[in-house]
């Protein structure tokens, strides 16, 4: 009994913190969002980093893209572009400032050919799904084991395979739906994508001093980073260009 | 005619062409000369050296003169002449020379054996003037061989658009020459006419005293569509020389590279800016200056001059909103030679206007720059004016038209911020624990599972276990019962009743027996035999319950009859017998 009642003060209290701490992120939101329809983009865009710093927010990710777009910052425009796609990959406008922004991008790089079917998969395991995944898997996970239990306890044998056969094809979807939310939940640590944040960088053919340069990227460039060796990583560009890069010209989606 | 009087005219003959003959021998005066067609001369030139033998015959070898070089000769030529009985003769050899000498010839003194001794031509000095032949010529000559293809161009040094004459030519010193293919290239960076000739034929054409047989195989105009230095090459022939009429041999040519460079046109450059001309002329034409509302008039706008008319694109021009204006058909009668690209290109517009009033057709306001000039040149002028009267036979009330125009995107631009706090907000310390906070969820239904088979599995022993199971119904009987009673510890009349059920439930239970079974003197045997030690005490308790029930008020109180059955319920627990 004691420890219910410590229970319920410990989550009353959280939940008042909780709350607090949200009405504070939604009027930092709006006087963000205050200073950008005044052209204060520079005040706006302090807000919302205030609110990514501790948070994972889409609104104020898509709006702190525009903030360093309308200050012609093109690199930390599409950074944050891209993470607010990774929260929400099927936001209408948020398609097309990212592609007004890529339009800018100073480097023309023709995509590989790819299966539709992998854009589908990158989609549906984008960290923004994770939530969803994360609802669906522990609710059929949760009601097949309880379906099977009730199994136990029905001597009708017709309720015993109606409980049986649901049960098992619940726990079967659900272990669909682990795969999927443990795909977004890898993708959340680590996205394996980042973004060239400096006007010029030569991407070498090693990472050592004496490699001789590729190819050389531009600002807003998006990469895809094959593997890391001290400061150096090594990345690939969409029509399948490898080389190495200092970790310092770019920033990690 | 006898025989004798022919014989006598055959002599006669005879004797009279003897006479002829020596006549001629006789008053003619031997002769040597020697004359040139052509005195001073070019270097590089060909001229005719011609020698005249007067009035004897000879053969004459040919002359070998240094600074002459030989193409061919001699070609021959004799005349007989009869003037007041005096006759003469004479004969010409003429020679073709060049002149490879760039300082005076001398043409030496020839000499020949004539009938009564040698017989010499005065010698003279062929002038050679200097700067003859074009060095160039000579320079071509030499870098053009036997067989070449060339690319001639008009101009190398243009401004875009400014068109180029480009021929495509071959060179063939011989006679013989079977051309089987020839490759034409492609011409990167400029828009090309091909100008329509006749199918190509040689031509003789003498460079630097050589003699070429010259085809044009194709002549197109050229406009360049991009600044910088542009290549042509990769003109190419195949082909075969016969040497003989069993022999020949496979020839190839390749043109050398041509570079052009073309330079931008000088800025800044005018917004409407059409092209590179070198001469161009606009009107604008209406069919009528006078209609009637609905009924279609055209407007010819027309461009006239010399370029490349063909990439004058339409005009853009801001109708009347009350003219319904189609998309108009375009006209050219372009000419294209090699001299370029003439003509003219006409817009014929097909407008209708849907309502009364005076209109004035769009003013044209455009810019060329002009290749004569070198800078731009505006075409300004304005339209003429259509004055439409009401059209008595379609009421105005009636139907009316809107042009209808494609919606024209003037500017991309980002999306406005999200302005209102719509999506889920994580704390980022929170989605870090996500993985644990899942085990978490996932664990609750396999716990739950696990605890209902424990619960199932224990109870299937129990139920296993008869007597267990008897014994544990039993005693949870007996509390159920006890508490109830309890609840009645102040009404003696619901106690004893609850009390006295439950005790006997109990036995019953604990006996495995039913209702019927209830009879004070088997229950007693069976207490016997069960629980011996307490008997005595059940008997007791039961018959004083039964005595509270039917005779109140001489019996122990409630909460005593209570521990007591409690206390007996205990030791009959520890002392029942199976």
């Amino acid at each position: 009994m004691k420890q219910l009642i410590f229970a319920l003060i410990f989550s009353v209290s959280f939940s008042s913190y909780w709350t607090q701490d949200l009405s504070f992120l939604r009027a930092t939101f709006d006087s963000a969002n205050v200073a950008y329809s005044e052209g204060r983009y520079a005040e706006a865009q302090a807000g919302y980093e205030q609110i990514v710093a501790t948070h994972l927010h889409f609104d104020s990710e898509f709006n702190l893209g525009n903030s360093f777009f309308k200050q012609s910052k093109l690199g930390q425009s599409i950074l944050h572009f891209e993470r607010a796609k990774r929260l929400d990959p099927s936001n209408a406008d948020l398609e097309n400032n990212l592609l007004l922004a890529n339009a800018r991008v100073i480097d023309r790089i023709e995509t590989l050919p790819t299966a539709g079917i992998e854009d589908l998969w990158e989609r549906m395991l984008s960290p923004g799904r994770f939530p969803l995944w994360f609802r669906l898997m522990i609710g059929f996970w949760t009601l097949g084991f309880v379906l099977l239990a009730w199994r136990l306890w029905q001597s009708s044998v017709g309720n015993r395979r109606i409980a049986g056969t649901l049960g098992s094809s619940l726990l079967v979807i659900a272990a669909v739906f682990i795969a999927l939310a443990y795909g977004s939940s890898k993708r959340i640590n680590s996205s394996q994508e980042a973004i060239i944040m400096v006007d010029l960088a030569n991407v070498l053919s090693e990472p050592s001093a004496v490699a001789s340069t590729l190819f050389v990227l531009h600002e807003g460039t998006k990469v895809r980073i094959l593997q890391k060796v001290d400061e150096q990583c090594e990345i690939a560009i969409a029509n399948g260009n490898v080389g190495w890069l200092s970790t310092r010209n770019l920033e990690e989606i | 005619m006898s025989e004798l009087h022919l014989q006598s005219l055959s002599r006669f003959l005879a004797l009279t062409l003897l006479f002829f003959g020596l006549c001629i021998s006789v008053n003619g005066q031997v002769a040597f000369e020697t004359t040139v067609s052509q005195n001073p001369v070019r270097y590089g030139q060909d001229i005719q050296l011609k020698l005249t033998l007067k009035n004897f015959r000879q053969n004459v070898e040919t002359p070998k003169i240094p600074g002459l070089q030989l193409r061919s000769g001699p070609s021959t030529t004799q005349s007989n002449s009869w003037v007041n009985g005096k006759s003469s003769s004479e004969i010409s050899y003429t020679y073709i020379y060049a002149v490879v000498s760039q300082k005076n010839i001398t043409i030496p003194s020839l000499k020949i054996r004539g009938p009564q001794g040698p017989v010499a031509s005065k010698p003279f000095t062929l002038q050679v003037i200097k700067g003859g032949v074009n060095q160039k010529d000579i320079q071509r000559s030499n870098q053009l061989g036997d067989l070449a293809c060339v690319i001639e161009v008009s101009d190398t040094d243009v401004f875009i658009g400014e068109p180029i004459i480009a021929s495509f030519k071959i060179y063939n010193r011989a006679n013989n020459l079977d051309v089987r293919e020839y490759v034409v290239p492609e011409m990167p960076g400029f828009w090309k006419e091909v100008v329509d000739q006749p199918d190509p034929g040689w031509e003789p054409q003498v460079i630097a005293g050589k003699r070429y047989n010259v085809a044009n195989v194709r002549s197109v105009v050229l406009f360049p569509q991009q600044t910088g230095e542009i290549v042509l090459s990769g003109f190419e022939l195949k082909g075969y020389m016969r040497m003989s009429f069993f022999d020949g041999k496979n020839v190839e040519a390749k043109s050398d590279p041509v570079t052009i460079r073309v330079r931008p046109l000088p800025e800044p450059l005018p917004a409407n800016n059409i092209g590179t001309f070198k001469r161009l002329k606009a009107q604008t034409k209406v069919s009528t200056n006078n209609s009637i509302a609905n009924e279609a008039i055209t407007v010819d706008i027309s461009f006239n001059g010399e370029g490349n008319l063909k990439f004058i694109q339409e005009p853009s021009l801001e109708w009347p909103a009350e003219f319904e204006v189609f998309d108009p058909e375009v006209n050219d009668r372009i000419n294209v030679s090699k001299q370029g690209q003439s003509g003219s290109r006409t817009f014929r517009y097909v407008v209708i206007p849907r309502s009364p009033g005076v209109f004035q057709i769009p003013n044209i306001d455009l810019s060329w720059f002009s290749l004569l000039k070198k800078d731009f040149q505006s075409l300004r002028f304005e339209g003429p004016t259509v004055t439409v009267e009401r059209n008595e036979a379609v009421p105005e009330s009636g139907m009316s038209y809107n042009s209808k125009t494609d919606v024209q995107v003037l500017g991309q631009e980002i999306r406005y911020i999200q302005t209102t706090w719509s999506s889920s907000c994580l704390q980022r310390a929170h989605w870090d624990g996500r993985n644990l906070s899942a085990m978490g969820f996932l664990s609750i239904g396999p716990l739950l599972f696990g605890l209902a088979w424990f619960f199932r599995r224990r109870r299937e022993q129990i139920e296993q276990d008869e007597l267990g199971y008897k014994k544990k119904q039993a005693r949870s009987k007996i509390r159920g019962e006890l508490k109830v009673a309890k609840s009645y510890l102040n009404d003696e009349r619901e106690f004893f009743p609850a009390l006295g059920k439950g005790m006997e439930s109990y036995l019953l239970a604990k006996l495995g027996w039913n209702a019927s079974q209830n009879q004070r003197d088997r229950l007693k045997d069976a207490l016997e035999k069960h629980a011996p030690s307490c008997v005595h005490d059940w008997m007791d308790l039961l018959e004083r319950i039964d005595m509270a029930r039917f005779a109140p008020g001489n019996v122990a109180p409630p909460h005593e009859m209570l521990t007591k059955a409690s206390l007996l319920v205990d030791q009959t627990e520890k002392t029942w017998k199976a």
